[in-house]
Formats: C-alpha cells, structure tokens, sequence
C-alpha cells in the first residue's frame, strides 16, 4: 500500500473526519448509528401516539395525518434496520474489533475502509433529504412492495420514494465493500499463532454475517434497480398492466431480507457471547459447534425465506417446504442459545451492566425465537400474518440484539474505544428500566395482534372488533413512551463518561482477547509489536493459570511448551 | 514463459469464437428446443473456459472457488423457488 | 499488506485478490436475480418471441465478438505485467479500453434505434427487461472502461510497475462483466 502507515495522521480533519483509522471509522459509524437511534425512536413515538390516541395531536409535534402515519412506519423500518442496526452491530462493532482481536494493525484496505463510511454517509443525507421533498419520505413499508411503491400516484409520494431506493442502494454498496474488508483482513492478517479456531466467537459471526450479506442483498439490488426504473422510465416490472409480476418483487426482497436479519442477529449473539464468557469467568460452552452451527445457520437462511410470503398469493404448495425450513432453521439458533445458558451454569457471574444487558438479550431473544415458531407454521401464520403479533415478535428478536447486545458491547468495550470507564450504576438502572418498559410494551403487543389488530393502521379505533383493544394499546403507548425516556440513562451516562469518566487501565475486565493487552484507547496501528498467539479465547478459570484468567498472548511455560 | 501463456489464452480465445458461431449456426438450423439446449450449454462452457483460463480459475485454491460457487447455488435456488409462482400458472 | 508483521495467511492469496474476488461473488447475485426473475417471467408468459424479434441480433453478435476480444486483450496485459514488459500491458489495455468503448458505442446504436422505432423501456414487459438487463450490463462496463483507463495511463506514465498486480484484479472484474454478457446475449437475442 502506498500510504505510509508508519506515522499517525497529523491534523483535525485526517485524524477524526478523513481517517483511515479503523477505530475512527466505528466511532463514525457508531455516532451515525446513534443518531438515526433518535431518529428511529421518535418515529416511534409518534406511530404509538397515534395507535393509542388516533387522530389527536401528538406532544411537541402535531397531528398525524393517515399519509404521514404510513411514511412513519415505513421509515420507523428503514431507519432501525438499515440505518441503526446495521451499522452499530455490524459496522462499528465489526471495525473497532476485528483488527484489535485478530492481533492487526488496521484493516486490509484502509482506504476502502474510509470510502465505506463516507459511501454511508452520502446514504444518510439521501434518506434525511428524502424527509423535505415535495410528497415526503417514503411511505409503502420498509418492504416496499408494488405496485403501491412502483408509481408514484398511488401513494403521493414522488422523489421520497426514488431517494429511499437510491439511499438503500448506497448502504448496501458501503456494507458490501465494508464485507470485503473485514473477510479479507480476517483471512490474511491473523497473528502468528491465531488460527481459525481461536478467533473469539464475535470475530466468527462478524465474518458469517458478512458473507450472508454478500451473497443475499444482490437479488435485491436487482430488485431495486427493477423498482426505480418503473417509477422513473415507465418499464413495468412490477405493474401487472404492463405485464409485469408484483409478486416477483416480493421474492426478491425476502430472498435479501430474511438472510438481513441473521446478518444482524449474529453480532448480537457474538457479543453476548464473548461478554457472558468474561463475566461468568468460564470458556464459552461449545466454542467449535457454535461456530458450525453458526455456519449451518448462515447456509439455511437463504432457504427461509418465503415465509414472510405465507398469505401473499405465492403457490400453495411452496407454504410446506418453507414451513419445514423455518421450523428446521430454529434448531441451529436453539443450539446457540442452549450455549449461551451453558456458559453461565454454575458459574462465579459478576452483574455488571454489560453481563446484565448481555443476559437480557438472551432472554428476550428466547421470547421471540418462540413466537418464531407460531410465524413460522404455515396453518398459523395464516392467522397471525400482518397482525401486531408479527410485530411483537420481530421486536423481541431483533430489540435482544440491536439494543441489548449493542448496551451490552457499548458499556464492555468503551473502557477500550474511549479510555474511560462507564458509570455502572447508571448503566444498571438504565438496563432495569429497559427492560421493564421493553417487555411492557411488547408482551401486550402479542395479545392485541392475536385480537386481530392489523398493521399499519392509522386509526385502529375505525373498526369496532378493535375498540375494545383501546386500553390495551394506551398502555403499550406509555410504556413505549417510558422505554424511550429511559434511554436518557443511557445518553447522560455516554456523554459524561466521555469527558469526566474514571480513565480506564488497559484491561478492567481481566479479559483474555487481544484488544485488552494494548492501551486504552489503542494507539494508531494498534500495538507496539503484534503479538503471538498461544491458546483460544476463552482461558478462562483455566488449571494452567492461577488466576481466573489466561490471556492469548501470555507466552507457555517451559513444561506447556514441553507438553504441547 | 509468457509465450506460452500467450498461445494459450489466444487458443481460448479461438474456440470462443467458434463456440459463438456454433450457437449462432444452432439457432438457425436446429428446432427450436434442441437449439435452445445446446445454446445454452455453449453459454456454460464459454463461461467456464474464461473462468478457468482468463480469470484463472484452475490455478486457485479452493476457497475462491467457494467463493463462486456457493453465491451461484443460491442464485440457481433462487430461480428454480421462482418457477412455481410464475412459471407454472394455477 | 503489511510486510514486517509475521501474519498468519489462511490462504496465502494476496489481499487484493482475495478482496477482489469477494466482490465479484456479490456480483454474481446481482445479475443473478435479474437474469433469474427474466427467465421465470418470461417461461410464464406467452409471445416474448415476437417482441425479441425486434432486437437487432448483427449489433448484439458484433458486441458478443468485441467483449470476448477484450478478456482476452485484458489478460494478455496481465501476462505482459507478470513479465513486467509495461508496454505491451499499456497496449494491451489501450485494446481492452478500446474494445469496451465499441461495446458501447454499439449499445447505444441499438438503443437509439429501438427508441426511434418505439421500442422504448415503457413498451411492455420484454423491453423492461431487454433495458434493464443490457442497462446495468452497460453500466458495469462502463465502470470496467473507466478502470482500465486509469490503469493504462498508468501504464502509459510508467506509475502502474508497482501496482503490476492491479492489471489482473482489474481483469478479473472485467470478465465477470464478459461472462454476465456470455448469458444475456442467449437470453435476450437468441432464445
């Protein structure tokens, strides 16, 4: 490379805007991240207003009309999955993490590794852009299904619609070069004595969920590029008068969307992994078959998905092999999951608020992986399809790991991205309110969808069989309120410990991965000499150390050496 | 050293170019479903001779081949899923 | 890649190889869906035939001859930039750039008169896809194009020696775009 890496970026702008740091570049991602999180939770707050008290006015907003309600919904969707958990899970977890634990400098391709933020970046001014045109945002569901999205009459909305197709594409072409970087720096740039099977579990699934990324959004790319060229220059893939198959849409989409969220799922699960392993002082359980099962998983969610297609007019007779899929599927993730409660049997666990957040996410996720099951059945879903049952349950699962692992791995590794210690008490009662308000916003959730609320209704209230949900949905709306007001615990706990947080040492949490052995924060280029690797990742209350801990670097004693 | 490779991708590039004209020829004097087979058997091989010869293919490890075989198994579970809803009418 | 660090090479491919060819393997489901979601359209529906007779089969076979020219000009400049001989690679790639250039051309010839005669994007579901398949053909080309003329002046100024290597990242991406176009054209002008 032509860079020279051997001095650190001088000035403001190539140190903390242009940098091809990869800890800079997560920072970048993470704040984006956090920022569209706001974003994602007012539109929250303004669709459960509206559920619970239609056609008023909203506090420190106004009255929400059934056109806006619609684009809210819509960008509620696009902004939590695209624009929230993908790049906190995946883009500033991935960046920050990978190189420090596989022992490297940086990244294979810095350069790219920049470029990928700034593609993001370019994604974000598209979609917040696509607020102020004339017609607004998007309004079809995050899923976008024509003909609704494919001509611009029937929902009002013109240029919104064109800048959302336009922003997903760009963030699928940032995370696919950022795919890029992370599989080739995880093949090429390990540490000497790093082999596969001591990478630490979140390295693994950082690299899976790549790969699934890789190979699924393509089809949607396609899809896209198909969706935008009927809405600008009259072609009529999806316009059934123009001959075009509506339906086809809807493949093209799922094929990408149900591998999308095991793509976000699988960091999650890594950092409650590796956070259950250090707090519980013992290897995470099944390392090896975790991994495999992981992989398995990966191969079989681009099997899945038509079952998001059950009652869409799709042939009957693709309802039961993708029932059995989905039904098959859960097996490899239960497996994971028995792990994860392995891990902690019997062991000496401190509740800190990283362990906390990281054993919420494990029992949130075993609530939806369950409802899973209902979704998945074919005679069932029929029922429960595009009810707030759905709702609850993808809420479940992905809530556990985009906020309850990203809490989890905020509050474990910002000692190491930011050289401060996090306020625990803060952090725990920011976990207890969480998830309290969480569960009371989304257990009732299940019950109003098995009542028969649908989705995306501006006034449940129109329809006399909801009425009687009325109560119901006025307390999801305060809990959801309350859910939200507690992430200020959150907020305040983030910033103050950024500038008055106790310095943090090198290694707090006496972990054994690589990224604990250099300073905190990490100087540029990571490490005064790349460290040698001599045992697996998990070390832990292991017979060959005194204490509790064995870190992969601690070189053999004579008699291990002389025994390996 | 380099003549030899040289000889060698001119060589491919010949039997694209005849596998082309043979598709074409295919076109025009076989029926219309035997030629359609073998167009598109032709489309295979030409594929294959300039991934195994230009990209060089033959001479990579596994994995890269992984690399291209894993996305085209599911492209192909793609198409074949698709047929049911649109190829087969109720 | 970073020479003084003893790293660990699961493959010991380059990096960027490695990099590359992780690109082109989200590529291939790219064109996949659309080529897919064209055959299955089109099995289902009846009389594409006479919509595709209107496809003018001499400009898509004299492209056909052009871009399979091309692989094999782009990995005679690969050959030449593993001997290190930067003329020949700056010939050979001024030929590659040359020839994706008539790719092109020709495209647009056939675009323009289809146009003319009404044959536009909005003309029914054929053309839907002949626009969108060969479009975003012609958009990758395009990219491959302008990538080969960064290399050649490369080549040409004689800053491309040490990036020899790049000759062949860049050749590989321009014979997925060859290989995409050994399908299409069957698909769309033949079947």
């Amino acid at each position: 490379m032509s860079n020279d890496t051997s001095r650190a970026p001088a000035g403001f702008w190539r140190s903390y805007v242009f940098s091809t740091d990869h800890k800079v570049i997560a920072k970048q991602y993470l704040s984006l991240g956090l920022f569209w999180a706001l974003m994602g939770g007012a539109t929250a707050y303004l669709i459960r207003w509206q559920i619970a008290h239609p056609d008023t006015e909203a506090p420190g907003w106004g009255f929400i009309a059934p056109d806006f309600y619609n684009m809210l919904v819509t960008m509620h969707g696009t902004i939590m999955v695209f624009f929230v958990a993908m790049p906190i899970l995946l883009a500033a977890f991935g960046n920050f993490l990978i190189p420090l634990m596989i022992g490297a400098k940086d990244m294979a391709f810095p350069r790219l590794n920049m470029l990928s933020f700034w593609v993001f970046f370019l994604a974000s001014v598209v979609l917040m852009a696509s607020f102020f045109v004339p017609g607004g945002a998007a309004a079809a569901g995050w899923t976008g299904y024509p003909p609704l999205s494919a001509k611009m009459e029937y929902t009002g909305v013109g240029w919104g619609m064109n800048l959302w197709l336009l922003a997903l594409a760009l963030e699928f072409a940032s995370f696919l070069l950022g795919g890029v970087n992370f599989l080739t720096t995880a093949m090429n740039m390990r540490a000497p004595g790093l082999t596969w099977f001591r990478l630490p579990v979140i390295v693994w699934m950082q690299l899976t969920a790549a790969v699934i990324f890789m190979l699924s959004v393509g089809p949607l790319i396609a899809g896209a590029v198909m969706l935008l060229m009927d809405r600008l220059i009259g072609t009529t893939f999806f316009l059934p008068e123009g001959g075009g198959e509506p339906l086809l849409w809807q493949h093209l989409f799922w094929f990408f969307g149900h591998p999308e969220v095991y793509v976000i799922l699988l960091p999650g699960l890594g950092i409650v992994l590796d956070v259950i392993s250090v707090f519980s002082r013992k290897p995470v359980f099944a390392y090896r078959p975790i991994i495999y099962s992981t992989i398995i998983a990966g191969f079989m969610s681009f099997i899945v998905w038509a079952h998001h297609q059950f009652i869409s007019g799709i042939d009957p007779r693709l309802a039961m092999p993708f029932s059995i899929t989905t039904i098959i599927i859960s097996v490899p993730f239960a497996f994971v999951i028995f792990s994860m409660i392995a891990t902690l049997w019997r062991a000496s666990i401190t509740f800190s608020a990283a362990m906390l957040f990281a054993v919420g996410s494990l029992g949130v996720f075993i609530f939806g992986g369950l409802t899973g099951i209902f979704n998945g059945s074919a005679p069932v879903d029929i029922y429960i399809h595009d009810t707030y049952f759905v709702v609850a349950h993808f809420h479940y699962t992905l809530f556990s790991v985009v906020f309850f692992g990203s809490f989890a791995g905020l509050y474990f590794w910002f000692p190491k991205m930011f050289g401060r210690m996090m306020n625990e008490a803060l952090g725990k009662i920011h976990f207890w309110l969480t998830f309290i308000f969480f569960n009371a916003v989304f257990i009732p959730m299940h019950l109003v969808g098995l009542r028969g609320m649908m989705r995306r209704i501006a006034n449940p209230m129109q329809y006399e069989f909801l009425k009687p949900l009325e109560p119901l949905n006025m307390f999801i709306t305060l809990s959801a309120i309350l859910l939200l007001l507690s992430q200020l615990f959150f907020v305040i706990n983030f910033f103050m410990s950024l500038v008055r947080g106790k310095a943090a040492e090198r290694n707090p949490w006496q972990a054994n991965t690589l990224e604990w052995t250099t300073t905190s924060p990490p100087p540029h280029e990571n490490f005064s000499t790349i460290p040698t690797v001599y045992r697996g990742p998990y070390e832990y209350s292991s017979p060959d150390a005194a204490a509790d801990w064995l870190p992969q670097d601690r070189p053999l004693t004579a008699s291990q050496a002389a025994g390996r | 050293m380099s003549n030899a490779h040289s000889r060698h991708y001119l060589m491919i590039w010949i039997w694209l170019l005849a596998l082309v004209v043979l598709s074409v020829a295919a076109a025009s004097i076989l029926p219309k479903t035997q030629a359609l087979v073998l167009i598109f058997a032709v489309a295979i091989l030409k594929a294959l001779l300039v991934a195994r010869n230009y990209m060089h293919l033959k001479n990579e490890r596994a994995i890269i081949y992984a690399m291209v075989l894993i996305p085209l198994t599911f492209v192909i579970i793609l198409l074949f899923a698709l047929f049911p809803d649109f190829v087969y009418r109720g | 890649m970073n020479a003084d660090t003893a790293t660990m090479s699961d493959t010991a491919v380059p990096p960027g190889k490695t990099g590359t060819w992780w690109f082109l393997a989200s590529e291939i489901p790219v064109f996949g869906g659309l080529i897919a979601s064209y055959i299955v359209v089109r099995l289902g529906s009846a009389g594409w035939g006479e919509a595709s007779g209107h496809l003018n089969f001499s400009l898509a076979l004299i492209n056909t001859f052009l871009l399979l020219t091309s692989s094999m000009t782009v990995v005679m400049a690969h050959a030449a930039a593993q001997e290190n001989d930067f003329r020949r690679v700056a010939n050979f790639l001024g030929l590659t750039v040359l020839l994706g250039l008539g790719f092109l051309g020709v495209k647009a010839v056939e675009y323009t008169t289809e146009i003319t005669h009404g044959f536009t994007p909005a003309a029914g579901i054929f053309w839907s896809f002949y626009y969108g398949m060969t479009g975003l053909h012609a958009l990758h080309v395009l990219a491959g194009v302008i990538a080969n003329t960064v290399l050649w002046i490369g080549a040409l100024r004689g800053t491309l020696a040490r990036h020899g290597h790049r000759v062949e990242l860049a050749g590989l991406y321009w014979h997925l775009v060859d290989i995409i176009w050994i399908f299409i054209f069957p698909l769309l002008y033949l079947a």
